[in-house]
């Protein structure tokens, strides 16, 4: 009865009009509905115009000679002048390889926090659990300065593992000043600061799964490694994803903190990022605003174009994880 | 042969969870060990540091360490200096990650193009110049506020804490409402009591950031009494002079570098190593709510 009235197939002009007007009551409606609630809002938006977007506004000095009495809406243009100096600068690619094969290096610990969650997940003593748990995120919630001291004290050649070496006869090893020892202490601290609390989320993700599945699996024979392989990894496979190619795409991001606060002047060459190359042209060396801004730009146009490309393929994966 | 390894698993079933356990403490053991060793290296004399490289207990105490630190002037000005920070900076953070957290919880038309353009800045911001250029046209170097109004929303937080919101059934906003209850009236009255555990979460987390401030710091500050704690550890780690300079002839003897640096890393862990045990179990939870997001 009602089909010969709204007929199949496209909706007559009429019909998208009368739509078009039903779609906008409703907003209109919405929007009153909630009309209070839009004042509350304008701290926070106001916050990320100011702190967030304003600044974006400067990115123009890397097209243009900064000079401090005109500032940066008066200063002339440059051109791409900055950029082909930086691609002529072997310092600049030297930083850029080494921020991509560091975060290459790193992903090696990607495993860490995974395993973590498993084995804590075995253990039928609570309180065990809960107080390892304490342990493992400790680190997270301090700063790399602290975290660099202490383990600069460790490992400098007169530190504390070094001298163990030397009186158990063992020549000392360089941790702070061989580049290639250095970048995998690098994957070290990193995970010994973070795995911790990157397992939080796989433990809430193991939570999740149907505790039957391990009952049935148990009356089946399986031991601990076949019941992990076959059931834990495979529940949490999309979590796993996820957060792999969130970390994929913050490959070109760099932490600043860990390798500002780690290295010394002999591991430059092997270690030195974008973020800390940018750091000390501009502030141990007499500064060039424009140049500078460039090499920020540029890094930072990869960074996002791959931090879109992850976020784009983890949204086709789950939409809840799904950032924009 | 199946039926032989569930025998077996059941008579040693106990065997491969003390190996995990074991497992487990080791790598506990690899994080508490460096921090243990810098409290030994701060509260002991130099000759028993050279003599003993890998201490487990300290043979000898001297606490000298911690009082050059803390007669060096600018260390009472950087604990001054970080504690508003932290006071200020909570508050601050607090209530604009709180009212764009509520806004957002709720189906307000609008809420897509806010979240997008919010979370825009999580993959792009203009760098480091850019900001610096902006920091200083707004008068903010050399300013406490350098370290305090940037961080207004942590964008990480603010998701955990509108996940929670949402939570919460919007049919008591709503009979509020009815009786004219105004919109900040509904998240005081009805949300806020609602998320404790939460609001604790972040406040801690934002707590804790303010309290390792130390990057706007080393930017924008240049006055050194104005200094944040953290960069003051940093500033003593790269070169003990600035403090031993201060210290009067007679006590020079017992100076001792690495005690000195380990000292002043203590200061600035060990505020945040005695209170976050207690919340652990609130971030706990607020992560797994928060999900895969962090």
């Amino acid at each position: 009865m009602v089909d010969s009235v709204f007929v199949r197939g496209k909706p007559s002009k009429e019909e998208k009009a009368l739509m078009k007007q039903f779609k906008r009551k409703k907003l209109i409606k919405e929007i009153r509905r909630y009309r209070s609630l839009y004042p509350i809002m304008i701290f926070g938006v106001v916050f990320f115009i100011i702190f967030a977007y304003m600044p974006m506004y400067g990115i123009q000095l890397a097209f243009k000679d900064y000079t401090f009495g005109r500032g940066v809406s008066g200063s002339p243009w440059a051109g791409l002048a900055h950029f082909q100096r930086l691609f002529a600068r072997q310092e600049f690619w030297s930083a850029f390889l080494n921020t991509f094969i560091i975060s290459m290096i790193k992903l090696l610990g990607f495993p860490a926090p995974i395993i973590l969650a498993i084995l804590l997940n075995e253990i039928t003593s609570r309180r065990y659990t809960k107080s390892m748990q304490v342990i493992y995120t400790l680190p997270h919630f301090l700063s790399w300065i602290t975290i660099g001291g202490i383990m600069k004290r460790l490992l400098s050649s007169s530190g504390t593992i070094n001298s163990l070496l030397a009186s158990l006869g063992n020549s000392p090893v360089a941790f702070l000043s061989n580049g290639d020892i250095f970048r995998f202490l690098l994957l070290f601290t990193d995970m010994w600061k973070e795995s911790g609390w990157s397992c939080i989320i796989y433990m809430a993700a193991i939570a999740g799964i149907d505790p039957t599945l391990y009952e049935s699996a148990t009356l089946d024979g399986a031991n601990r490694l076949q019941r992990a392989w076959n059931i834990t990894i495979p529940s949490i496979r999309t979590t796993i994803s996820v957060l792999f190619i969130l970390a994929i795409g913050g490959i070109m991001g760099g932490n600043f903190d860990q390798i500002f606060n780690l290295y010394n002047p002999t591991v430059y060459s092997k270690a030195d990022i974008i973020p800390t190359y940018i750091y000390r042209i501009t502030f141990e060396q007499a500064p060039n605003y424009g140049f500078s801004t460039a090499v920020g730009l540029f890094q930072g146009v990869i960074n996002a174009a791959m931090l879109f490309g992850a976020n784009f393929i983890v949204g086709k994966m789950d939409s809840d994880a799904k950032m924009i | 042969m199946s039926a032989k390894r569930t025998k077996a698993n059941k008579r040693k079933a106990d065997v491969p969870q003390i190996i995990i356990i074991a497992m487990l403490g080791i790598w506990a053991l690899v994080i508490f060990y460096p921090f243990y060793n810098a409290l030994l290296t701060s509260i002991v004399p130099f000759h028993v540091a050279v003599n003993h490289p890998f201490m487990l207990y300290p043979p000898e105490l001297d606490f000298s360490s911690y009082y050059f630190i803390f007669n060096w002037p600018n260390m009472i000005y950087g604990l001054r200096t970080t504690l508003f920070i932290v006071v200020i900076g909570v508050m601050y953070g607090m209530f604009l990650t709180v009212t764009m957290a509520y806004v957002l919880s709720t189906r307000i038309p609008g809420r897509r193009i806010v979240n997008g353009f919010i979370v825009f800045t999580m993959f792009f911001s203009g760098g480091l110049i850019p900001t610096y250029l902006l920091m200083r046209d707004l008068r903010l170097v050399n300013s406490y506020l350098s370290m305090i109004l940037p961080f207004g929303v942590n964008i990480m937080y603010m998701m955990i804490m509108r996940s929670y919101f949402s939570t919460i059934s919007p049919e008591y906003a709503e009979s509020a409402r009815i009786d004219g209850a105004g919109e900040f009236t509904i998240l005081r009255k009805i949300y806020l009591p609602l998320s404790t555990p939460m609001l604790a979460t972040i406040g801690l987390f934002i707590g804790v950031d303010r309290w390792n401030e130390w990057y706007n710091g080393m930017l924008y500050i240049t006055d050194s009494q104005k200094r944040p704690l953290q960069l003051l550890v940093r500033n003593i780690i790269s070169s003990t002079q600035i403090v031993t300079d201060n210290i009067p002839t007679a006590l020079r003897p017992a100076v001792y570098n690495d005690g000195i640096q380990m000292a002043a890393v203590m200061v600035a862990i060990l505020p945040v190593a005695l209170v976050f045990p207690f919340l652990q179990k609130y971030f706990v939870k607020g992560i797994s709510l928060g999900g895969v997001k962090m």
